[in-house]
């Protein structure tokens, strides 16, 4: 069975093919450029660029496996959360596909996605896990007990991780995305310069909150402290707060295996620290780790056999919870 | 045989059309939901099947951005299921087309302000005096006919969509105004 997976949720125009399971092709057009001046993702500008984009990379998917639109015999797009622009138009252009084609059309909820991403390789780890998705969008921590079933332990308080990692960068003149920026500059700084507190200290839940740091980030530099020991310590308290949130909620459920992914999850120290607190980590291939069409295809392969009363009816939404439905 | 679809959604309408068929059903919004059940009724009260078409015809504004998009997000989507050619055709031309001589064709906005164009139509020929621009609408000054908030023709938006298809194949870029 073949499956097209589209995702133009954000800034980046994802098309995928997944055979019985497998990635086949993964194609990613990103606007990471486009949007680095304006230091973030200005919508309109992304949603211009996926209608400018979309067709031409699905002809350049589907040319790579040597395959004709009517060999395909389900089309899968994101239907949120996301852009609500940006959304529409892969959400529009795959329901056109599946209409013209008489397929199946499948609406995946983009963190759906980004969760079979991490099983892309691990096709043996069975529910119930836990997972994190940590992204420029996105900081939520799920209870998977049962495929297809997605229960919220915890998330954002204020903005996403990712998030606050651009926006520290930002602050620290430094491009974007912020991640790999910080993390290269953290390599040259000492964190036990800088005073910076740890979020949400004392209290008890899964919540993540990242807007105080960031906010912390601005006053250290305005007391004069080295960018690289501001941002060594920036990390050192986001990864942090990540993973005394992730391992509690790890205590709390009796759940070891933990799925981390998101952009955020390529951050080393994140990592490391997460294997450290003795989790059995499953992370998405190199590839599938920020926004792309392959994880949509992939989530669309396991969850197809959902009966979805009237697919093509469904609205794409830019807020969508994953665990109401 | 030729036979063009055509879908435009740049303006408050859903505007479905064939060289010998219209649907213009009045949404404001949530055109990507109602499209898909009004293409099929469309299709099958025109007698169409999905395969007896050559070419997709697509509106490219002016028009709410998003909006317009949806129209051609979905246009590229059945042209690439159908392997048929898609091509992007001038929304206010269509309107235009509803009319005969000179035409001053606006779509208003919000805030008091308008898309604005002027043809002369003859037959089924327009000639453009002043291409779509953005307008406080109080300032248009019309020639001939003037036309308000009026959706493009059906019939008009396929035949503009056979030129176009022969002239400009592929080129479905919105109208950005």
């Amino acid at each position: 069975m073949w499956i097209l997976g589209i995702d133009t949720s954000c800034d980046d125009t994802g098309v995928g093919l997944v055979r019985d399971g497998a990635v086949v092709v993964n194609r990613v057009a990103s606007q990471t450029l486009l949007h680095q001046r304006y230091g973030g993702v200005v919508p309109e500008l992304a949603s211009r660029e996926h209608i400018q984009l979309i067709d031409g990379l699905v002809q350049q998917a589907l040319d790579e496996a040597g395959l004709k639109a009517a060999d395909l015999d389900l089309i899968a797009a994101t239907r949120g959360p996301g852009l609500i622009g940006a959304l529409l138009v892969g959400y529009t252009y795959g329901k056109g596909l599946a209409f013209a084609l008489g397929r199946p059309f499948v609406p995946v909820h983009h963190l759906e996605g980004h969760i079979y991403a991490a099983l892309a390789e691990h096709p043996e780890v069975e529910p119930p896990f836990l997972a994190l998705i940590a992204s420029g969008g996105h900081t939520h921590l799920f209870e998977v007990p049962a495929w297809g079933t997605y229960r919220l332990l915890g998330a954002t308080l204020d903005d996403a991780a990712g998030e606050a990692f651009d926006k520290a960068a930002r602050l620290l003149g430094l491009g974007y995305p912020g991640g790999p920026e910080i993390e290269r500059l953290a390599g040259q700084g000492d964190p036990g310069k800088v005073p910076l507190a740890a979020p949400l200290q004392g209290q008890e839940g899964f919540a993540f909150s990242f807007s105080g740091l960031k906010t912390a980030v601005a006053r250290a530099l305005e007391k004069g402290y080295a960018p690289a020991d501001i941002a060594a310590r920036f990390q050192q308290v986001a990864v942090g707060h990540i993973v005394q949130v992730v391992t509690r909620a790890a205590r709390h459920t009796g759940l070891s295996t933990v799925l981390v992914t998101g952009g955020v999850a390529q951050n080393t120290p994140l990592k490391a620290q997460l294997q450290a607190a003795g989790l059995r980590l499953m992370f998405p291939p190199r590839g599938l780790a920020t926004d792309n069409g392959a994880m949509i295809a992939l989530a669309a392969w396991r969850t197809h056999t959902r009966n979805l009363h009237n697919p093509m009816a469904l609205p794409a939404a830019a807020y969508l919870p994953l665990d109401a439905g | 045989m030729v036979l063009v679809l055509a879908i435009d959604t740049a303006t408050p309408y859903l505007v479905l059309g064939l060289p010998h068929a219209e649907r213009a059903i009045r949404l404001e919004r949530r055109h990507a939901e109602v499209l898909w059940p009004e293409l099929e009724a469309f299709l099958q009260q025109t007698g169409v099947s999905l395969k007896e078409l050559t070419g997709i015809a697509v509106g490219r504004g002016p028009g709410s951005y998003t909006g317009l998009r949806v129209g051609i997000a979905a246009g590229l989507g059945l042209a690439r299921g159908l392997g048929i050619p898609v091509a992007g055709v001038e929304t206010l031309e269509a309107v235009a087309l509803r009319h005969q001589g000179p035409v001053t064709v606006i779509q208003r906005t919000r805030n008091a302000l308008c898309y604005a164009a002027c043809y002369v139509v003859e037959g089924s020929q327009v000639q453009v005096t002043q291409p779509p621009h953005r307008a406080r609408f109080d300032e248009v000054v019309p020639t001939g006919l003037l036309t308000i908030d009026e959706p493009p023709s059906g019939q008009a938006l396929a035949a503009l969509g056979l030129a176009a298809l022969k002239a400009r194949p592929g080129q479905v870029e919105p109208l950005y105004l």
